[in-house]
């Protein structure tokens, strides 16, 4: 009896296998045969590239950076589709600038591709690290329309170039502007400050008015932090680092001082210990509502529009920063995708930048949180409604191109510039806290940096 | 017997000789390397071969210049050393008495405090960075107790979150080494102070101490060459700031030479401050011996 049934289930089942392998989905044939369809380019590259690099492995050498997440998640369809392995080599940015240096002193590199950044750039290309893409850029077969390199905003696609060549595709680029609350700015019947004046007045205002509130947050941490952020200072009041023309250092300048005395006094309405703030705290500041404004990286803008972060989130306002004495201006600064002298590699490395940073990728790579770097995006005006900060990006981009034709810019494309960075921030530092006097610390910075300059 | 021992003596040498020679070899270049590059101008990340020979240019300007930060660092760094010894020996001495009493679940508090030395130093320096802000867990403390809010991050207490951070840490080091210490000592001098009427606190000073004096010695000597040479967690709180409030030596070092890439003077800095640890330990080594020969 038993068996019985277990021979009919048995059976049932095998008749249902072959059923299944027997009543194929209606084929007609027609449409078994694939409708002879063009490849689009992208497929086609695709298929080109695999058929050229199958396992092909290149070595990237990055900074721990939300873009980084990002392409690492678009990597395994990458590699897929391109038969290329990545093998990412993922570490802090102090220590990625670290490694570079010691493999540049050595004379070699083992990697293919790097992330690279404006203050990289001239010491690597002096010591002859970096190959340029200009042959990549230059060729319609390297630089397709799928890829759309002029899509990139103009003044991220200068800020990794030196000796007028280019080392880099950037990905991840920002530029400073003014973050502000507009439920706080309505309160006390504010207006956006335009002028340097105004801004430090705003600050003063809340400071006063809002109890529990700071008038504007910052990061002024010794080092690079201070350098950063004083340096969207020094152009609007006319002052310079180095003077492109004399290419003397400028940093006791009049003007320059005045920034700096104004950079200080401006930091006079942080919030308590703002002179220990990196760029975590000042942001950190703002999202908990302690602070009414904020002249900050726009790198700031996805965090504090993130409600699981900021409780400010709906009340926020941006704009580009304020115009000084000499003109409105802003700095430019970001993370590109250089390709390293030593590789034999290179297309393949080209192949993978190219992919990562195109414009068909653009979508993916946002998706899962990259940074935008695109005209096409930033001027999307369904965009633009998403993210209340592409507009104002757009416009302080357009400050910091300004500055850019000048041949200025808060990061000097010069070995040196770290050297300088460094003079600038120490000193500088040491006047926010009284330690020496805006003047002392100026004459400081000139005498440091004409040695540095070899002056 | 003593000539029977001269036929042997070079054995030991003998088998000191390999380990002896790799340790030596390998720090006499690194140290050969270090004043060699403390001599001369070079960029990091330049070739080598663009170094010019600057003599002691390097010393010259760190000493003398208005602009170097040496001495500010020096004094940084002393105050650092002195209040942290101080505090850490005391702290841990205290607590090592109070552990070396039969108290209940001794060895949970001893395994607790063993907690804040396997910790990563880096990652210490973050939270202590978190900890000490302006809304953080200390003044969270501070005001319930005393009802005022502290700027530990203003150039006037940032040095002093540095080295409350490094107390916590470092306390309990004092505190295992001087424990072991007091459980070794012999019962039978207690004995005879009890006998003769002692008072606890004259046992702890006439009989404790003193013998306890060697273990202090060396735990002190331990960490003294240790702390001079402080960097992780002052780096990751402050990174030597704000303005120069926390760069000690080592953080000046740091600075020099990987930021600023002067390694002439980073180098430079660095051979002082070995000469600087190595004399100090000299000379403690030789108080401490003298100290225990006369104890």
């Amino acid at each position: 009896m038993n068996t019985n049934i277990y021979r009919l289930i048995v059976m049932l089942l095998l008749a249902s296998l072959l059923w299944g392998c027997a009543a194929p989905p209606s084929p007609t044939p027609e449409a078994t045969a694939p409708p002879v369809e063009e490849l689009s380019a992208f497929d086609q590259w695709l298929k080109d590239t695999k058929a050229t690099f199958e396992g092909t492995e290149i070595k990237v050498a990055v900074a721990s950076h939300p873009s980084i997440e990002a392409f690492k998640k678009m990597t395994p369809e990458f590699e897929e589709k391109t038969g290329i392995k990545v093998a990412w080599d993922e570490m802090e940015e102090g220590a990625l600038a670290e490694k570079l240096l010691i493999d540049a002193s050595a004379g070699t590199t083992s990697y293919d591709v790097i992330m690279n950044c404006p203050e990289f750039t001239p010491s690597l290309v002096d010591v002859g690290m970096l190959e340029s893409i200009d042959s990549f850029l230059q060729n319609p077969a390297t630089n397709p329309d799928w890829f759309d390199y002029e899509d990139i905003e103009t003044a991220y696609r200068d800020m990794l170039s030196y000796n007028g060549k280019h080392y880099g595709v950037p990905f991840a680029g920002e530029t400073v502007f003014l973050i502000y609350r507009k439920d706080i700015f309505e309160k006390h019947n504010l207006n956006v400050p335009t002028t340097m004046d105004e801004l430090l007045d705003t600050a003063k205002t809340i400071q006063e008015k809002e109890p529990g509130m700071a008038g504007i947050s910052m990061r002024t941490r010794l080092g690079w932090e201070f350098t950063y952020m004083w340096s969207v200072l020094i152009f609007p009041f006319g002052g310079r680092i180095v003077d492109p023309q004399t290419q003397k250092a400028g940093l006791n300048n009049p003007e320059t001082l005045d920034s700096l005395k104004y950079f200080i006094d401006l930091a006079g309405y942080g919030p308590v210990g703002i002179s220990a703030f990196s760029f975590p705290e000042a942001w950190d500041a703002f999202m908990q509502g302690k602070a009414g404004m904020m002249l900050e990286a726009s790198a700031a803008a996805p965090e504090v529009e993130n409600p699981e972060k900021s409780v400010v989130v709906g009340n926020v306002g941006y704009a580009p920063v304020p115009a000084g004495p000499a003109g409105a201006y802003s700095g430019v600064w970001g993370w590109g995708f250089a390709i390293t002298k030593d590789s034999t590699k290179k297309d393949a490395a080209w192949a993978f930048i190219s992919y990562m940073t195109s414009k068909e990728k653009q979508d993916d790579y946002l998706a899962n949180g990259g940074i935008v770097s695109r005209v096409s995006r930033l001027q999307d005006t369904e965009q633009q409604a998403k993210f209340p900060y592409y507009q104002a990006i757009l416009q302080t981009l357009e400050q910091a191109a300004a500055l850019q034709e000048q041949g200025l810019g808060v990061v000097l494309m010069i070995p040196a510039w770290s050297q300088i960075s460094e003079v600038m921030g120490t000193e500088g530092s040491r006047a926010l806290t009284k330690e020496i006097t805006p003047e002392e610390a100026t004459e400081s910075m000139q005498t440091q940096v004409s040695a540095i300059l070899g002056q | 017997m003593h000539r029977r021992n001269q036929g042997q003596s070079y054995i030991p040498y003998l088998l000191i000789f390999p380990a002896f020679t790799a340790v030596f070899l390998i720090a006499a270049y690194s140290v050969f390397w270090l004043a060699r590059m403390s001599l001369v101008d070079w960029v990091f990340g330049a070739d080598w071969a663009r170094a010019r020979w600057g003599g002691l240019a390097n010393y010259i300007w760190l000493l003398f210049d208005p602009n170097s930060l040496l001495w500010t660092s020096l004094k940084t760094t002393t105050i650092y050393v002195a209040a942290t010894i101080v505090a850490e020996f005391l702290l841990g001495f205290g607590l090592a008495l109070l552990l070396n009493e039969k108290i209940y679940g001794r060895s949970i508090y001893t395994a607790i405090l063993i907690i804040p030395i396997v910790l990563m130093p880096s990652m210490v320096g973050m939270v202590g960075r978190l900890y000490f802000n302006y809304d953080g867990l200390v003044n969270f403390f501070v005001e319930s107790i005393f009802h005022v809010k502290l700027n530990w991050y203003g150039p006037e207490l940032a040095l002093w979150a540095v080295i409350l951070v490094d107390i916590w840490e470092w306390t309990p080091f004092f505190v295992l080494i001087m424990l072991a210490g007091l459980q070794s000592l012999p019962r039978e001098p207690y004995e005879a102070a009890v006998v003769d009427g002692a008072s606890g606190f004259q046992i702890l000073r006439l009989v404790t101490i003193p013998m306890l004096a060697p273990i202090i010695l060396t735990a002190i000597i331990l960490r003294f060459m240790d702390v001079l040479r402080i960097f992780d967690v002052v780096f990751a709180m402050f990174g030597g700031g704000p303005g120069t409030a926390t760069t000690t030596l080592p953080l000046l070092v740091y600075r020099l030479t990987m930021v600023a890439r002067n390694v002439g003077r980073g180098s430079a800095v660095s051979i002082m401050l070995i000469i600087l640890i190595v004399t100090l330990t000299y000379l403690l080594v030789k108080w401490f011996e003298r100290t225990k020969y006369e104890g």
